[in-house]
């Protein structure tokens, strides 16, 4: 997933913030899929410019035009 | 070149066929598939094993994969046939890898593994949790008045 992640990473740039949490111990990570119940499978979560979770988190991989689609929902 | 020695020319070369045949149909298979081979395994009988931990396995897996854990893969399988296919698979591909190798040493004649792990995986999975317990609201998360996209994943 990492090329794609990167690739809608650069073409949403300004329009969404990208986060990406490795199971590396990092605590702000850790912190964040405690808050969501989830773990490091990949799982991709979808957060609106107000802070509410947006639909449900995607567990596993997925393609580009699921993302994109999820992506363009959010506001 | 005499009759005779054209004769023993065609036993050797059928002697060769015959024991490339015999080797090759004893020869242990290790492979890294894609998720298309994966279903296609799984369609025609193949066993799939999740080696993540049960954690992991419980936000979401394969279908009708059962849960091993790598470190567990070699006591569980004493009991295995050897002669079904066998899939494996983790999250990244690093377990599944090590799990396969065992697999295959151990005499396992089919081993298939799930190349990328489940990072590359696009089809379905199940008995996942995630969504139902992520939160919900205005301010569940501080944003930066912008849209986020957060993935969780693994370096493993």
């Amino acid at each position: 997933m990492k090329p794609l992640v990167e690739r809608l990473k650069n073409e949403y740039a300004g329009k969404v913030e990208f986060r990406v949490y490795l199971d590396s111990g990092d605590p702000v990570g850790d912190s964040l899929a405690q808050q969501f119940g989830v773990q490091y499978v990949p799982t991709f979560v979808f957060v609106d410019a107000n802070g509410s979770v947006s639909g449900s988190a995607v567990v596993g991989g997925t393609d580009e035009a699921a993302l994109r689609k999820r992506l363009d929902a959010l506001k | 070149m005499n009759k005779k020695a054209m004769v023993w020319l065609a036993v050797a070369a059928v002697a060769v066929v015959v024991l490339v045949a015999l080797l090759t149909s004893n020869q242990t298979v290790n492979k890294g598939i894609d998720g298309a081979e994966l279903l296609k395994l799984q369609a025609s009988g193949a066993s799939i094993v999740d080696v993540r931990t049960p954690p992991e396995f419980e936000t979401g897996h394969i279908a009708s994969a059962v849960n091993v854990p790598v470190d567990q893969v070699q006591q569980a399988s004493a009991t295995w046939d050897k002669n079904t296919p066998v899939v494996v698979y983790c999250a990244t591909g690093a377990r599944s890898a090590d799990a396969a190798a065992y697999l295959a040493s151990a005499g396992f004649r089919k081993v298939y593994d799930l190349t990328g792990g489940l990072v590359t995986w696009t089809g379905e999975l199940v008995g996942g949790k995630a969504a139902a317990a992520a939160p919900s609201g205005a301010g569940a998360v501080k944003t930066a008045g912008k849209p986020i996209f957060i993935e969780f994943s693994t370096s493993t």
